[in-house]
């Protein structure tokens, strides 16, 4: 099992002859992941790393049939109309793992991903991955660190920081235990799927038996995350940490946003939603691994 | 997220046809006086500043008569509202103020939502968010579904859930719509009329307006002047904006970020600060957070992730290294990269090679783990070990030891003092070298910059072709061999496509005991700021 990913998931990469494309599909490739084709606008019937690339999604579709997910491995500026182009092709999830997407093209995106009933993955996620199975993005870097720090197991990673989704999963890997899917949900102040529905998906998987995840201040994630646990969506163990406590709010984590979300954006407040929840919380990022270990091992 | 300023938010809502007080900006007393002769009867004068409460802090004052007008603003323009400098001035009919209302459209992250919603409160002019906490029942709100809009009818129910006047239903359900249609044109994360002005004589005007622009999308509103599109209480400094400018706005391939935490230079140059340096958001905040408990002051809080390139990174470290007076780098990458660690080795090396010797003695302290870890480690190890610098590095058994690493910083700062104060002044003055075109020689442009390649210095085969593994190694294919002899491996457009500037010929050729190779990466601007502040060219 694990979630949205296994080793029978087809992938497309748009934008695979560049610089970051070409990388994440060797990391793909050389994982295991079935990168079926690429797709780069001038660049039909070249090759990368063995995988087919042609000029458009449609093509791509036409010659191997439907294909489950796409990674959109281009400029910023472009990830609109890329994004639009794997919809109308019918792939069904979206893996973005490109940063600095303007917030109207990524409202778009998500409202037009809803109306064909697809899931999108970031925008600046890094990506997902099942160990031992299949990963799509560019999480976890190399091959080598890949399998390192993600062995197959049985705990849910959801991480608010790219960074962060590896080394906590290193960790855990340290402990010996291991990762049933690990995923990164992105850097944008509003992504396509949030902490609250990978813990409904986990819930339903028969694989994970805890989730652990590395939250950080601002927004509603973790707060929403407390109320799933609540209303009974949720109901296995939960691990978390949320980073940014000490910082003052200022300079990159102050969203703009909402008056009703502010109440809820402080790690005090998030922490006490979750604690009163029934969610495990430390003080430490180092301190996940290690809860988890001693509740899995009880 | 990058604020507009009052005066133009007020521009963009009456060229939607959303109704504001007649007035004007003002940049100088005698300007204010002539808008508020022209207006004809009492105004207020308004600071254009970017906070909140300007009226308790003297930002907003009252004016019966243009003299008036003149004099208040002549005790504004120039002056500072909560630490922030008034440039212009927002001259404006006074209202008569019947009621007051509150519209905004926010991004709701909500999972259930993950769109725009609009919000209404009959409790305008206060804070929002005290009405949200005290009364509830007074804010009523509409999800917008992003693709239809925000359509009247839908507007009217989110008016009419609340008790307005019966006559005003539609005019502000009318300003809802239009201010959606803002919200949309100028790529907004948040738009808020607050107050909405119900005017004794019946008129409903927006009062003041806050819009926040995203900051991803600045690049297509250039007709906001925005130099630095980033969320700052005060205007971007010198570096801050070349930056921004010279270093990530056009280039794409990862993510730098450069914050001054202390803007002031001459304080810096003092002494007592260290340049802060780290690898993706979670890491940084945890190691710069461990850094600052532990009473290190910090000059700048800079990030690089997203696997930029090498030429990116090094392009940050020498604007850091450009600092005058900071007594130490630290490169805290309290996590286990997904990145291709190794482009962050290249541009330490690269970067120090070309800094070390202004600066003997220098404290430099690297914490870099996760993707090509050992590799990165050699390539720092071997390409530091010659240079004149107080150097430190960690890997992964250090990740979240970042108290560790904060210690280890402040010693090596500490021994760096003491040595400053027996030895007496850190920097040397020395001139960069210059190339001078030799006869024989190899180039290209690289899509930031240039690569030469001075084939009398080349020391092939000595050095094993030691670019040429490096370049497939590390990069892509740009150099080959011909006849026992470096040649490039295709045309200039070629080129400079296949170069992914990681640094790698350059580094390896002058540490295998060759100087053949240079890659040139200016940074508009630097070298001037440098030259200004007399040191370390």
């Amino acid at each position: 099992m694990a979630i949205i990913i296994d080793e029978k998931t087809t992938v497309l990469v748009q934008g695979i002859t560049g610089r970051t494309g070409e990388f994440a599909t060797r990391l793909m490739v050389e994982y295991g992941t079935k990168v079926v084709a690429g797709v780069t606008p001038g660049r039909g019937g070249e090759r990368v790393w063995g995988v087919p690339v042609y000029n458009t999604v449609k093509e791509a579709v036409k010659e191997h049939g439907p294909i489950d997910m796409s990674a959109t491995f281009v400029p910023a500026p472009l990830v609109k109309s890329a994004a639009i182009e794997a919809l109308e092709a019918g792939i069904k999830t979206l893996v973005m793992p490109v940063e600095r997407v303007p917030l109207h093209d990524i409202l778009e995106i998500i409202a037009r991903a809803k109306e064909k009933g697809a899931r999108i993955i970031g925008p600046g996620s890094l990506g997902i991955i099942s160990p031992g199975k299949a990963l799509c993005g560019w999480i976890g870097g190399a091959k080598e660190l890949a399998r390192e720090a993600f062995k197959p197991g049985h705990v849910g990673v959801i991480s608010r920081s790219g960074g962060q989704v590896t080394t906590v999963s290193w960790t855990i890997s340290r402990q010996g235990l291991g990762i049933s899917t690990a995923v990164h949900t992105g850097t944008e102040v509003i992504v396509g799927t949030t902490a609250a529905e990978y813990l409904e998906l986990f819930e339903k998987d028969p694989e994970t038996d805890l989730v652990v995840l590395f939250g950080e201040i601002g927004g509603v994630m973790e707060s929403e995350v407390a109320e799933v646990i609540k209303e009974g969506k949720y109901t296995k163990p939960l691990v978390v940490y949320i980073a940014g406590r000490t910082l003052p709010s200022g300079i990159r984590f102050s969203h703009a946003s909402a008056i009703v979300q502010r109440r809820r954006d402080t790690a005090e407040i998030k922490e006490k939603a979750l604690r009163d929840a029934g969610a495990y919380v430390v003080g430490k990022p180092q301190e996940l691994a290690l809860t988890a270990a001693k509740i899995l091992r009880k | 997220m990058v604020r507009l300023y009052e005066y133009q938010c007020k521009n963009l809502l009456k060229s939607v046809g959303i109704p504001v007080p007649e007035g004007e900006v003002a940049s100088t007393p005698h300007e204010a006086m002539k808008i508020a002769e022209r207006i004809g009867k009492p105004v207020v004068i308004k600071a254009q500043v970017l906070t909140t409460g300007r009226f308790k802090a003297g930002g907003i004052k009252f004016a019966d008569s243009p003299q008036e007008a003149e004099s208040i603003a002549w005790e504004m323009l120039g002056g500072e509202i909560r630490g922030l400098k008034v440039e212009k001035v927002l001259v404006e009919e006074r209202l008569d103020v019947e009621k007051e209302f509150f519209l905004s459209i926010i991004v709701n992250d909500s999972y259930k939502v993950k769109g725009p919603t609009i919000l209404f409160s009959t409790e305008g002019g206060v804070d929002v968010e005290e009405v949200a906490e005290k009364y509830p029942e007074k804010i009523s709100s509409i999800d917008i579904d992003y693709l239809r809009g925000l359509q009247l009818p839908d507007a009217q129910r989110l008016v009419s859930k609340l008790e307005v006047p019966h006559n005003t239903v539609d005019l502000l359900s009318n300003i809802a719509c239009k201010l959606y249609e803002v919200f949309v044109k100028t790529d907004a994360s948040v738009v808020e009329i607050n107050p909405i002005i119900l005017t004794r004589e019946g008129r409903l005007v927006a009062g003041d307006c806050r819009i926040t622009i995203d900051d991803n999308s600045v690049f297509r509103h250039p007709e906001f002047k925005i130099e630095v599109p980033r969320d700052m209480m005060r205007p971007p400094m010198e570096l801050e904006i070349t930056a921004w400018k010279e270093i990530e706005e056009g280039d794409y391939r990862g993510v730098s970020y450069f914050v001054q935490l202390n803007p002031n230079i001459d304080e810096i140059r003092k002494g007592g600060y260290i340049a802060f340096h780290g690898i993706g958001g979670g890491a940084a905040m945890l190691a710069a957070d461990a850094l600052m408990r532990k009473g290190l002051k910090l000059a700048t809080y800079v990030d690089t992730s997203g696997n930029p390139a090498a030429s990116k990174v090094y392009r940050v470290v020498k604007l850091i290294l450009s600092i005058p007076g900071i007594e130490g780098y630290c490169l805290a990458g309290a996590v286990l990269a997904n990145q291709e660690q190794w482009y962050h080795a290249y541009a330490i090396v690269k970067a120090f090679r070309e800094e070390a010797k202004k600066r003997p003695g220098f404290p430099v302290l690297i914490l870099i783990a996760g993707n090509k870890e050992r590799e990165t480690h050699r390539i720092i190890r071997e390409g530091l070990r010659d240079l004149p610098l107080r150097w430190e590095l960690y890997g992964r058994d250090h990740i979240y030891d970042v108290d560790f690493i904060a210690d280890r910083m402040i010693a090596l700062v500490e021994e760096y003092r003491r040595e400053k104060e027996r030895i007496g002044g850190p920097s040397v003055l020395l001139e960069e070298e210059r190339i001078i075109s030799p006869k024989e020689y190899l180039s290209f442009e690289t899509q930031t910059g240039k690569v030469f390649i001075d084939l009398s210095k080349c020391i092939a085969p000595k050095c094993g072709f030691a670019c040429v593994k490096a370049d497939r190694w590390y990069g892509r294919p740009c150099l080959r061999i011909v006849g026992g002899k470096i040649a490039l491996t295709g045309s200039p457009e070629e080129l400079k496509r296949t170069c992914n500037e990681c640094l790698a010929c350059e580094v390896v050729c002058e540490l295998y005991g060759g100087k053949a190779i240079t890659v040139e990466l200016p940074v508009r601007g630097l070298e001037e700021f440098r030259r200004k502040y007399g040191e370390l060219i």
